[in-house]
Parts: C-alpha cells; structure tokens; sequence
C-alpha cells in the first residue's frame, strides 16, 4: 500500500519549510537494501533516497510518496512517518498503485 | 602605491541555466554550514535532488548571489511557495561571514519580493542558529521557536511595493553593475598603477 502526504495541512496552507519532502526522504534514505548497499560500496555520497519514501510534485504541491514496504526494513519509520503527517495536520491519501 | 579594493561583492540574480552551479557551490560548502541550512546532514545526492527539483519549477525558485570576482560568497534561495508567500534560505561562505553580506543580500531580497507583489515572508532555522536569527529580526522578521523547541519559524508582513521601492531597487542593480564593472577592472588598475 502506498500514501501520498502532501505538503498542505487539513485547513489548506502550505507547510513550511518548502524543501520538507527532500529533508523527510533524506533522512530516511537508508531505509532500502539496494541504497544500503550501495552506501557501503561507493559511500554514503553515491546512495539515493528510499524507494519506499521518495519527494514528489503532486498538482504543483511538494508531497511525498510513502510505501509501507519501509515497515519491512524498519517497522518504526513507517509509523514515524505517517505520525510526522498527522502531528503535523498534513493531508494523506491512499495510492492506487 | 595606489591599490584599487573593491571589497564589497555585486549581487546578482541566477539564471536558470546557472541553478547547477548553486549546487555545486552547496556541495563546496563545509558540513557544518550545510547541517545547519538544512537542519539535517545531507548528501551529493540530496542537493543534486533537491537543485534539480528547483530546476524543473524554476518559476518558483530564485536565487540571489553575492559574487566577487566570480567567486559566490553567499545564496539567498527565494521560494515562492504561492501567490502571497516566499521563503528565504541564506547561506554566506564560512570566510566571509561577518562582512555584512547576507544583510545586504536580505535587503535585495526583500525589495525584490515587495516588489512583485509578495505579502508574506518566511525563514526557516535551526534555533541555534544565532546569526540567521539576529539577521531575521534586523529585518524585522517576528522569530518564533516551534514546540519541540529544535526548529524556529520568522515571518513578517512585506510592505506594499512603492515608487520609492522600486527606485530603490533599480538603484541597486545599478550599484551591483558598477560594483560588478570595477571588480574586473580591478587588477588591471593595479598593474597600472605598480
């Protein structure tokens, strides 16, 4: 199942700071094998963000797309995540795919 | 000997096709400074991201620099994030801080965003972030602590554009030419006048 949390709250202003989905998804980049890996072969520099929490422009807004495949590497971060979206009043909404 | 210094740099605003160039320049920056921008340790890979992502909104991402020479000393990065909204992010070169920099950037800045039309003003920092902090609230910024007490929001109300903001404006990017003019005449002067 994939979220998407975007960078609006629930009474529709934008949430600040306007980078918060790079921040978010950086912080989570080693929750991934393949990012791990490459993390230990070419260093932390080379490694990329998670496939399972990844920034996205949804209809011109800064949102996020999280896979709840990121419980399978840490069951924390995913409810860390979805906690961050609603600590923080954010909308979330199911993904189709 | 008469040595000619043009001290003070000439700021300027990037073009798009010069937005990679901001990322390179983040990625020279020492990690301290970019902890601190960004209140998280960060990767090439994150700046690279993040620059492309500014880089495919370009209408919404502006970026002031402080050149000297061909050297950036210091970024402001403008996201407009609507209609009545930008956000500021200052960076200055660790060696050359405390040369007023960023508070000429600011003021730049802030006349360029009253000047379209901008109402609100936001900048986010790290709450030990002293100096960002000292300089948000010499520009009259409100500083506010969030409640973990980590992080710090700063707003404050842009001043409707003005006859006298707009000249303003006008005269800086004329002094920021002349700044710019006599920086590359500058080492010609001084073979000169050896």
């Amino acid at each position: 199942m994939k979220y998407i949390i975007y960078g609006r709250t629930q009474l529709g202003q934008v949430f600040r700071p306007s980078d918060w989905a790079d921040r978010l998804c950086s912080v989570f980049s080693h929750y991934d094998p393949v990012m791990a890996t490459r993390r230990i072969k070419h260093g932390a520099h080379a490694a990329g963000y998670s496939r399972y929490l990844m920034p996205t422009l949804v209809n011109d807004i800064r949102s996020v797309i999280l896979d709840d495949k990121i419980g399978t590497v840490e069951p924390q971060a995913l409810d860390f995540v979805l906690n961050f979206a609603s600590d923080n009043n954010l909308v979330i909404e199911l993904c189709s795919d | 000997m008469f040595r000619l210094n043009i001290s003070m740099p000439a700021n300027r605003f990037l073009k798009t096709s010069e937005y990679r160039q901001y990322a390179d320049w983040l990625k020279n920056q020492d990690e301290e400074t970019l902890r601190l921008y960004f209140g998280i340790p960060v990767t090439d890979y994150f700046i690279d991201n993040l620059v492309q992502s500014f880089i495919n909104d370009s209408n919404n991402h502006h970026f002031l620099v402080a050149e000297r020479n061909g050297v950036w000393l210091g970024t402001v990065h403008i996201a407009v994030t609507n209609e009545t909204d930008v956000e500021f992010g200052v960076i200055v070169d660790h060696a050359h801080r405390k040369k007023g920099i960023a508070d000429q950037m600011m003021e730049e800045a802030i006349l360029w965003a009253r000047n379209r039309g901008f109402v609100n003003l936001f900048m986010h920092c790290l709450t030990w972030n002293r100096p960002i902090r000292k300089l948000c609230e010499k520009h009259g910024l409100d500083v506010k602590n969030f409640t973990d007490g980590t992080e710090t929001e700063s707003r404050c109300k842009l001043p409707p554009a003005s006859l006298s903001s707009i000249g303003q404006e006008y005269a800086l990017k004329n002094r920021n030419l002349y700044r710019m003019i006599l920086q590359s005449q500058e080492e010609m002067f001084n073979n000169l006048y050896q």
